[in-house]
């Protein structure tokens, strides 16, 4: 092999040159105006939030909801597991959309609820965890985990947490009075604590009796059960928007969330 | 050119006889003489300063190996660890094909090597950039030189007549 | 052809070498150049520690750890995305974050990197207050490398920030973090993922980043105050404007882990 002429080696390197210089000026510069903001093409749905007492709402939102879900569970145990100082079913049937549009209809139908000052005492169980994705999602598709280790707050005080979630969430209190309360009403089958009852249930009675919840959420009720605050035995909330507020619409003063060390994987 | 004067006393070394028969006698003789064309293309150009140019030009786009259509489309973050890389590849190989212009190659892939510190994951984790500046500093210098005493030993041995001197 | 240069060429070339010459590389050439290449780079180090110059770094393909003994966010927002790494056995889902004012206290980045001839070699990236070698994950008061707690205020922000790493939208993109949530407020969960970007100072998350999906899970958070972040991290991007005080980049042999992080400090 014989070595490039003068003349080659001149157009090799003006070549090179060339080369160089075109992908360092063409390559798309970094730019932040042009990102996807995504607030464009967005279908928003007007929430009401919840104002502390009832079922009265003050505020609202309007968020762009994916429309995937977020399972928080924690397993069924006879112990306590969380306190929540209020609960409240605003109603079941709510019509949230999507971000394209579509409106999300869980198996359960959509329920607001909300509680007041939700403390999960849990201290080893409790998973927040999602497929992440609502339509087109990649394959393999992925899960998000989010593992407390110990206790965690979703809503401190005086910070009011509005949940959108499917009907066939359930919820186990574990108080025998307030089973019995539930039991009497017909919401339960068993008068013993603990109780479990989907959330959608308690809907039904809400468009027929008045319901459980508006009734213990009373801080009347409380005090008359001789109760600090709903005495929580399990979870398994199907969340598909959440919100926490100070009661008036506007961001909570203070903390709302507080998570001991948590560890959050993708998988 | 002076260039070229050492390939001659490279290849002006008196070439054994030719070995009779055997296919592996003749395959020996072919990789010998491989050899010897490798060594003599190799003293004739800035051979390791071209090496370590590539090397730190692999080393930075390894620190940044996005998919090529990301590389395209992603903008610069994702871009730049092939333009870098790439570049110093790039001049790597221009030290080597195109020797006469091993001044402006070397000086090229220098400012590459610096620029690829703060483009291009701290210059592929500082490596990239370090093994780019002795590369690059490597071409560059390269050219004519005082041979060491052991070289010209060896030269005075086998340069015909004329053939030096010529700085 | 007279004045100074063609002086000075003409002393040049009496003085020059005439004898035979071989051609190589001119080592005091090399090393006055490469001497100041080098001299160049420690100075744009300089820069970069001193906030000056901003640096990009990007990563999908390996994992490297993250550690900070405290991040105080305001404004993130997250979504759950895939990375987009070169090869399809590298792709991952992971959760992209991005916070628009971020203050740590301390930073330190271990990379693993295989070089061939060399074998494994640990990249650790430091800035900041020296991290702690390993996180005591059972209470939740946080102390540096050098057992000094992070001075906090009430609402969980640090209560000095002057010589923390500071950063205007920091983004992490991560598949396994950890950390104590500590204090944070205004959270919103199941925000449709490019929704998110509105927490953004540019309200948009920027090209060289993963990009949001509809339909993808997000959140948003108006403070989000992380202790002992232990995250396995496919990427930060540096890309906004980033302090790094006192950085130290070093490369040991080995695979070194978060013990590195603050013995090696020095």
């Amino acid at each position: 092999m014989r070595d490039l002429g003068p003349r080659q080696q001149r157009n090799l390197v003006l070549i090179a040159l060339l080369l160089f210089l075109g992908s360092l000026l063409f390559t798309p510069q970094p730019s932040t105006a042009n990102g996807t903001s995504g607030t464009a093409s967005c279908t928003r749905t007007s929430l009401a939030l919840w104002n502390g007492s009832g079922t009265s709402t003050t505020g609202s939102v309007n968020p762009c909801v994916s429309g995937a879900m977020l399972d928080l569970t924690f397993p069924f145990n006879s112990t306590t597991q969380a306190t929540i100082n209020g609960v409240a079913l605003i109603g079941c049937g709510q019509t949230v959309k999507d971000a394209a549009g579509d409106t999300i209809s869980p198996a359960g139908g959509m329920c607001h609820v909300a509680f007041n000052s939700f403390l999960v005492t849990n201290e080893n169980a409790a998973v927040l965890k999602t497929n992440g994705w609502t339509g087109a999602a990649p394959s393999p598709s992925y899960n998000l985990s989010i593992n407390p280790s110990g206790n965690f707050t979703i809503g401190g005080n005086n910070v009011l947490t509005d949940l959108w979630v499917d009907g066939n969430s359930t919820l186990s209190i574990n108080d025998g009075s307030l089973c019995a309360l539930a039991s009497y009403i017909e919401l339960t089958s068993s008068s013993s604590a603990p109780c479990t009852t989907t959330i959608s249930k308690y809907g039904q009675c809400y468009q027929g009796i008045k319901t459980l919840f508006v009734k213990v959420c009373a801080p009347g009720m409380l005090q008359f059960l001789g109760l600090n605050n709903f005495p929580i035995a399990g979870m398994d909330l199907k969340i598909y928007y959440l919100a926490t507020h100070n009661g008036s619409g506007g961001p909570p003063g203070g903390s709302s969330v507080q998570l001991p060390n948590t560890t959050i994987t993708v998988s | 050119m002076s260039d070229s004067l050492t390939i001659m006393s490279e290849t002006a070394e008196p070439s054994a006889p030719a070995p009779r028969g055997g296919i592996g006698r003749r395959a020996l003789r072919r990789l010998n003489l491989g050899r010897r064309w490798f060594r003599a293309w190799r003293r004739t150009r800035p051979f390791w300063g071209g090496v370590w140019t590539i090397l730190a030009g692999l080393e930075i786009v390894k620190a940044m190996s996005f998919s090529i259509g990301l590389a395209l489309t992603g903008g610069w973050s994702y871009a730049a660890g092939y333009v870098m890389g790439g570049g110093l590849i790039l001049f790597g190989l221009v030290a080597w094909f195109a020797p006469t212009y091993k001044g402006l190659a070397g000086f090229v892939a220098f400012l590459v090597a610096l620029a690829a510190f703060p483009t291009a994951n701290l210059g592929g984790y500082l490596l990239g950039s370090v093994l780019g500046i002795i590369g690059a500093s490597m071409i560059w210098s390269w050219g004519p030189k005082r041979p060491s005493k052991r070289q010209l030993r060896k030269m005075s041995g086998t340069v015909t007549p004329g053939s030096s001197g010529h700085a | 052809m007279t004045g100074p240069v063609a002086r000075l060429r003409a002393r040049r070339a009496r003085l020059r070498y005439t004898g035979p010459t071989v051609d190589g590389v001119r080592v005091p050439r090399a090393i006055a150049m490469t001497g100041a290449g080098l001299v160049a780079l420690a100075a744009m180090f300089q820069l970069v520690s001193s906030n000056v110059l901003a640096v990009n770094f990007t990563t999908t393909d390996h994992t490297f750890q993250v550690y900070s003994n405290y991040i105080q966010g305001v404004s993130a927002g997250g979504f759950l995305s895939q990375n987009k790494a070169a090869t399809a056995a590298g792709q991952q889902g992971v959760a992209e974050l991005g916070i628009k004012t971020a203050h740590l206290d301390g930073l330190c980045a271990i990379a693993h990197e295989s070089l061939i001839g060399v074998g494994d070699v640990s990249l650790i990236i430091k800035a900041g207050a020296p991290v702690r070698g390993s996180f005591d994950s059972s209470q939740n008061t946080f102390l540096d490398g050098d057992d000094n707690p992070v001075a906090l205020d009430a609402d969980g922000s640090l209560a000095d920030t002057t010589d923390t790493i500071s950063a205007t939208d920091l983004f992490l993109n991560s598949n396994d973090l950890s950390g104590y949530g500590n204090q944070i407020s205004g959270l919103d969960l199941g925000t449709n993922a490019p929704d998110t970007a509105q927490e953004l100072s540019t309200g948009a998350w920027p090209t060289n980043q993963l990009q949001p999906v509809d339909g993808a899970f997000g959140l948003t958070a108006q403070h989000l105050n992380v202790g002992y972040l232990d995250g396995a991290s496919y990427g930060i991007n540096l890309a906004g404007q980033i302090s790094l005080p006192s950085l130290k980049i070093r490369v040991v042999p080995g695979s070194s882990d978060q013990t590195a992080c603050p013995n090696s400090a020095s």
